[in-house]
């Protein structure tokens, strides 16, 4: 039997007797989805359409035993008030058996303005924690240690304020550039999509980007120098085929602007990342 | 990576993302569903394969997360990790003919878009002739609408809503936290060497004119004590500020 012999046979001498619950049943994406899937609604080659993880083309994941060897890290976004507030729940989170760090920032310090900065007023310590100097940046990791914990930071119009105060703070502890892992958002194209902290035009916002991609490449290897996001179109309400495709068309962008800057291919893209979000429909 | 830019390491070609459960899902009304709302959707990212993962806490559509729930936000994944058994096998929905029909589909119609861009001349092109934006507009008040209508469900929004009075642990904001940065921020100012400050400012403010790389001196800003909002004035004197286009 096949699957139109089944709807034949089936599904419609069924559908004659009791009806489905709503006229059509459609994706967060606006697919029609049919009763059942089969064989013969896919394509697939099995090898090159999926193949095995850590396999080319990585769909059935990155590395080969994926959760087996180590399960994902479990980094819990928070910030808030001054640096010393944010420093305990860290410590506390810690604790608690999170495995990564995440920063979130005040308004102010994610478009350039320090705390006594008339634009910053009714802002302060809001979304996020205000960083507006290298000493708050060292009571925000204050008695964690930086050569362990990998650090998120969502930040990205002063992604390299705040990249070169970690690096200073690690160093001041002994701690070289080359030993630090984490990851900054740096992705100024979805602040002009849907996020909306950018400072300057797109083309200024475009080189200090790839400024940070191509100093992390030499100097800070283990960084992840970009997160390339669609998390936050999701949250202003794209679809997830909105999501995908804007967020790689950002990506081919960065990877165009860096290698006409002159940088292999290969020499920055193993340190590109990328942020999506999960919604209620499973699938 | 590999067609369109001929990447060669394999590590070049590893989409690694980090995921967070999606904050427009979270309800003010019964918030406490929101504990559930997370769990599925934390399932969505490990059953993706994620690399990392922020679990949303169930009191952030009503204020910043109490300790409290924060710790359930954590637990929920460790609960996944741990429990479930979901962690015990490589992509353990490979190969279900609903996922892969799926993927195709989004694939190619993400694909679609890409092409579209493409000819458009590159994403800056299409961003500033608001196409991505309009684009998202109009599904945002696509999918406002069927909620509206009822169309598409919210449980406690929309269906199943109780009479309720709202009674959370609120965690606020101290304005006495306020002035202390202020505070602490105007003794910075004042002890530091201010003309090693003023150099450091003016060499960034030749670089952002020049085509270097202004990381390197970004870094001599901050390790000479200029703040944040003064390393970045340099960088606006320079490059200017960016003004929205009208889209709609």
């Amino acid at each position: 039997m096949n699957k139109k012999e089944w709807e034949e046979k089936y599904l419609e001498p069924f559908l004659k007797k009791a009806g489905e619950r709503k006229k059509e049943f459609i994706t967060a994406s606006g697919f029609l989805v049919d009763q059942v899937y089969t064989p013969e609604d896919i394509d697939l080659d099995y090898e090159s359409s999926l193949s095995y993880p850590g396999v080319y083309p990585f769909t059935r994941g990155i590395y080969p035993t994926m959760y087996r060897g180590r399960v994902w890290t479990m980094r819990q976004y928070a910030g808030f008030g001054t640096a010393e507030e944010t420093n305990k729940r860290y410590r506390y989170l810690l604790e608690q058996g999170q495995t990564g760090l995440s920063v979130a920032f005040d308004l102010p310090t994610q478009i350039g303005y320090d705390s006594d900065h008339p634009m910053a007023m009714g802002e302060i310590g809001k979304v996020g924690v205000a960083i507006d100097t290298i000493e708050d940046m060292q009571i925000l990791f204050d008695g964690i240690p930086l050569d362990r914990v990998s650090t998120s930071m969502t930040i990205n119009s002063t992604c390299a304020q705040i990249l070169s105060m970690y690096i200073a703070i690690a160093e001041s502890q002994g701690i070289s550039r080359d030993q630090l892992r984490g990851t900054v958002q740096n992705d100024m194209l979805k602040e002009y999509i849907a996020r909306g902290t950018y400072i300057f035009p797109p083309e200024p916002s475009l080189r200090l980007a790839t400024d940070i991609i191509m100093f992390c490449a030499k100097e800070v290897p283990r960084w992840n120098s970009i997160s390339i996001s669609g998390y936050h179109m999701e949250e202003a309400g794209a679809t997830p085929v909105q999501e995908v495709a804007f967020t790689l068309a950002d990506g081919i962008t960065y990877v165009e602007r860096v290698i006409e800057r002159g940088m292999d291919v290969d020499a920055f893209a193993p340190r590109l990342s990328f942020f999506f979000a999960a919604g209620n429909n499973l699938f | 990576m590999k067609d369109r830019f001929e990447a060669k390491n394999p590590r070049s070609m590893m989409l690694r993302f980090h995921t967070q459960t999606a904050g427009c899902t979270l309800t003010a009304q019964q918030p406490e569903n929101n504990i559930v709302r997370v769990t599925i959707q934390a399932l969505a990212a490990v059953l993706g394969g994620t690399q990392s993962l922020h679990t949303n806490s169930f009191d952030e559509a009503l204020s910043l997360p109490t300790e409290k729930a924060v710790r359930i936000a954590l637990r929920t994944q460790q609960i996944l990790a741990e429990e479930s058994g979901v962690a015990d096998v490589a992509d353990p929905l490979g190969g279900s003919y609903y996922v892969e029909w799926l993927t195709d589909k989004i694939e190619e119609e993400a694909m679609k878009y890409i092409e579209k861009i493409d000819e458009m001349g590159g994403m800056v092109r299409a961003i500033e002739a608001g196409f991505p934006q309009r684009e998202i507009q109009r599904s945002a008040y696509e999918k406002q609408k069927k909620i509206d209508e009822g169309e598409m469900t919210v449980v406690g929004v929309n269906k199943y809503q109780i009479e309720e009075e709202i009674e959370l642990e609120i965690l606020r904001i101290d304005e006495n936290m306020v002035r202390k940065q202020v505070e602490r921020l105007k003794k910075f100012r004042e002890s530091r060497d201010k003309k090693k400050v003023e150099e450091a400012l003016e060499k960034l403010k030749k670089a952002a004119e020049g085509e270097e790389n202004l990381v390197p001196y970004i870094l001599e800003c901050i390790k000479a004590r200029a703040t944040l909002g003064e390393t970045t004035d340099v960088l606006r004197e320079v490059f200017g500020e960016y003004q929205a286009p009208q889209i709609f």
